[in-house]
């Protein structure tokens, strides 16, 4: 009995000390931490320098040097591709020579700077890739040269070339780039020859036509001027030119000069003396004429122009039937290639155009002779008896309308009538 | 004359010397236990009454760079680009007196933006030299250590390397982002 009482005893310490140790068997813990921020940062590149390379070649500047920058503008380090390039391959980009080589500043470039035997030496199209890696903020200089010999800036003159730049920085997939262009050319300083002398045809009482030899350019002639009686007339592409408005037996003197297209002229050509014809005798100077409007052409409408029983300067010509008074009586008096058309009732006062006026429907009117170009019509005989009235100064054609003054309007329209010249007593 | 049999009374000093029989095995049997318990009587001892002078309790402690809740500001100073890591050298310490096994129980990401974390993986490796270390790299989002614990004794420090890379295949939009993460250190005792 004892024993057992012992024995439990026993077992009773055990179990307790046992169930005791149950949260003690636990393991042990603990922790610590740590914190922060991860951030991406970004990719950039610019470029800076190369539109200096812009140059227009001439015989004094055969060269350009510019320095050409590269910059790391993003927050990572990256490398950078630079590519110099053309964006057609043009004789000046394959004739020229394209010197490239890494400095240490900008200022270390300049046209006199010396390039280093580790330059690069290529033409426009086949420029080395300049390579590189640049920490975020950093900047890579290249002296660029490009320079052509004297002797292609007269062959490859009038050619030029856009020069292109590109640089490419990339990480993965983050890609940022940069272009940049530059322009040059080469200048044509070489004048055209001199083109042949002007030679004349067809010459007669208001025009001549002229005809002459070409010049040659080392680029191309884009013109001639010509010139009559040392004032430029025109400017053609071609080598003839047909000269009008002139004035009956009157010596022209005229002259040719070549220009291309960079402004170039040619020496003055050999002059060549004109003589225009006499004027036609269309009508008799002691004989006074009826001036008839014209129906349907060559028809008589029965109407003729007249002036007022007393006329005075600036009275409007008008139209009355026909009727053998003395109003209606014209002589037309050769001035030149021209004629001025003078009043029987006045023989002071002739055709003219109010106020020289170049507008269309200007009134015709009677004017004091003065000898304006106003006052002159080229007549042309259109047919037998026939004739049209083109006012000088303004090249317009009188017509006489259906109703009120006469007037001037472009030849061809509906009013601008041929009239009919008929002699009186 | 029949002789009544009696049991004799027990005598007083026979009964005590039973008592003191059983407390001693009670002694020996608590003693025995305690001893089979180890360490855990520390634990368990602890609120009992004993002498200070021979039986102590004792402690656990783990510092990161010498910090329970360590900053890792050397992340600010570079920014990641794809296929590129930051490193940070990490000294853990353990400040206890009780062997530990070291894990990264998990890691948080607190927040984000040009949804970063997505393409941010971390690596954390033992090693004195992080520029030789071998690092294997998993999404930041829930780190954890997938490697064997390591075990550092009493007083121990051990040095590690933190990597934080950015994936190659991160694409531009995940430019100027940021991804703020909290990871933990779980260190559990080990006998």
């Amino acid at each position: 009995m004892i024993r057992h009482r012992t024995a439990i005893a026993i077992g009773t310490a055990a179990f307790i000390v046992l169930a005791g140790t149950g949260v003690g068997n636990a393991f042990w813990s603990t922790q610590a931490s740590m914190s922060g921020t991860a951030n991406a940062g970004t990719i950039g590149v610019a470029t800076a320098g190369f539109p200096a390379l812009s140059i227009n070649y001439t015989a004094t500047a055969l060269a350009v040097s510019a320095p050409v920058t590269v910059t790391n503008s993003g927050t990572v380090w990256a490398p950078f591709s630079l590519t110099l390039g053309v964006t057609a391959a043009t004789p000046l980009a394959n004739g020229s020579v394209v010197k490239t080589w890494p400095v240490a500043a900008a200022t270390a470039c300049t046209p006199t700077t010396i390039a280093p035997p580790s330059a690069t030496t290529s033409s426009w199209v086949d420029v080395p890739a300049l390579t590189g890696t640049l920490e975020p903020g950093a900047s890579a200089t290249y002296c660029v040269r490009s320079s052509i010999t004297a002797l292609q800036q007269s062959t490859i003159a009038g050619t030029n070339l856009s020069a292109a730049l590109s640089v490419t920085s990339s990480v993965g997939n983050w890609i940022a780039s940069a272009t940049s262009s530059a322009a040059q050319a080469v200048l044509d300083s070489t004048s055209p020859s001199t083109p042949g002398a002007p030679v004349a045809s067809a010459t007669t009482a208001t025009g001549t036509s002229l005809a002459w030899t070409a010049s040659t350019d080392n680029v191309a002639v884009t013109g001639y001027d010509l010139y009559r009686d040392g004032v430029r007339l025109v400017t053609v592409a071609g080598t003839a030119f047909t000269d009008s408005g002139l004035t009956a037996a009157t010596t022209y003197r005229y002259t040719i000069v070549a220009r291309d297209a960079a402004g170039n002229v040619s020496a003055v050509s050999t002059g060549t003396n004109v003589v225009t014809s006499s004027a036609p005798v269309l009508f008799d100077p002691a004989l006074w004429y009826s001036v008839g409007v014209g129906g349907s052409v060559g028809t008589a409408s029965g109407v003729c122009i007249e002036s007022g029983p007393n006329p005075v300067n600036g009275d409007v010509l008008t139209v009355a039937t026909c009727g053998g008074s003395t109003k209606s009586g014209w002589k037309v008096v050769a001035v030149g290639g021209y004629y001025t058309v003078v009043s029987r009732r006045a023989p002071t006062l002739v055709w003219d155009i109010t106020g020289a006026s170049l507008a269309e429907n200007a009134p015709a009117q009677l004017s004091s002779s003065t000898g304006a170009t106003s006052q002159q019509w080229q007549v042309t005989q259109t047919s037998p008896g026939i004739y049209q009235f083109v006012n000088r100064n303004s090249g317009k054609c009188l017509a006489a309308p259906t109703s009120g003054a006469l007037r001037q309007q472009t030849c061809g329209s509906a009013s601008a009538l041929p009239f009919i010249m008929t002699p009186v007593s | 004359m029949n002789a009544e049999t009696t049991s004799a009374p027990r005598s007083r000093p026979s009964v005590l010397r039973r008592m003191l029989s059983a407390a001693g095995a009670i002694a020996v049997a608590t003693f025995l236990a305690l001893l089979g318990t180890g360490t855990s009587y520390a634990l368990w001892n602890g609120e009992a009454v004993v002498d200070a002078s021979r039986v102590s309790s004792g402690n656990v402690g783990l510092t990161i760079n010498g910090a329970a809740a360590y900053s890792l500001t050397s992340l600010d100073a570079k920014k990641l680009a794809p296929g590129r890591s930051q490193v940070a050298p990490l000294a853990i310490a353990n400040t206890g007196t009780t062997r530990l096994s070291v894990t990264v129980s998990g890691t948080e990401v607190l927040a984000q933006s040009n949804s970063l974390a997505s393409f941010v993986t971390a690596s954390l490796v033992a090693a004195a030299d992080c520029a030789v270390a071998t690092f294997v790299p998993a999404p930041l989002g829930g780190f954890t250590t997938t490697a064997a614990p390591v075990v550092l004794e009493p007083g121990e420090t051990r040095q590690f390397c933190l990597a934080i890379s950015l994936a190659t295949a991160a694409p531009s939009s995940v430019q100027g982002g940021s991804a703020t993460f909290a990871m933990t250190i779980n260190a559990v005792q080990v006998r």
